[in-house]
């Protein structure tokens, strides 16, 4: 399975496309592959609501910490994503203030992923 | 997608202090404003009734949470907990069970989580550079 990477970006970056199974359906969504970043997938808060999240919560409080030292509370649930046919339970975070999309190291460390600079490709190796 | 709009009654003074910093910056007019109006829309999406709203049920809910492993954590051990806004909907036998339960709710927000297992109250995730570019 291969994806392009985001041109949108300079230089481009890897992106992996990533499809949320709520409470409404499936929902496909594009992620910026972040191996800085060391939870799951962190997406906006207004798509975290509109997804239903809200209502699939882990008890545990999450903080995200800045690089400089900032802690930011992240709103926590647990879903099932898809990625092609490779189907992972995972932490889905979010916050008001956080506007990304991020794939972080909770997702990315279940793969073998091969990311081809040059070809300006992302493949997940099976 | 650059284009141009016009908008009227701008306060002319706040229009010149932003231009001049933009300036020294080095960022052109329309980039300020852009980052100005994404600020603007996070603003308000924090202080937005929603989002309150959000907070105030999830506040609730850890409290409930906190009460009824307190009460059926140990007789219960190892089942799964549905609260919703505040109120014990079911214990479940298992995850998957409860996760049908909240398919079906109407709620604003709600806890799923395992009775009588002690959860590691605050966990910490680095955010790497990623959510600054």
């Amino acid at each position: 399975m291969k994806f392009k990477y985001s041109r949108a970006h300079k230089p481009s970056a890897p992106i992996i496309k990533v499809t949320l199974l709520t409470k409404s359906g499936e929902h496909e969504i594009e992620l910026i592959v972040d191996t800085g970043f060391s939870g799951g997938i962190l997406i906006p808060f207004s798509l975290y609501l509109k997804l239903g999240f809200t209502l699939f919560e882990v008890p545990s409080k999450y903080y995200g910490v800045l690089p400089i030292g900032i802690q930011i509370p992240l709103h926590t649930a647990l879903a099932r994503i898809m990625i092609g046919d490779i189907v992972l339970k995972v932490h889905i975070h979010s916050h008001p203030l956080l506007n990304k999309q991020l794939a972080g190291r909770e997702v990315l460390n279940k793969m073998k992923i091969l990311l081809n600079g040059p070809a300006e490709e992302l493949e997940i190796i099976k | 997608m650059s284009s141009v709009i016009v908008v009227r009654n701008v306060d002319r003074n706040i229009y010149r202090r932003v231009k001049s910093i933009a300036t020294l910056k080095g960022y052109t007019m329309g980039e300020a404003l852009t980052e100005a109006m994404k600020l603007w829309l996070l603003l308000n999406e924090i202080n937005s009734k929603e989002y309150l709203e959000y907070l105030l049920q999830r506040e609730k809910s850890e409290k409930k949470l906190k009460e009824v492993q307190e009460k059926y954590g140990s007789r219960f051990k190892g089942k799964y907990v549905v609260i919703c806004d505040g109120e014990l909907i079911k214990i479940c036998g298992d995850e998957e069970e409860a996760y049908r339960i909240v398919s079906k709710i109407k709620a604003t927000q709600c806890i799923i989580a395992q009775l009588g297992r002690i959860t590691e109250e605050e966990k910490r995730l680095e955010l790497g550079m990623g959510i600054f570019e």
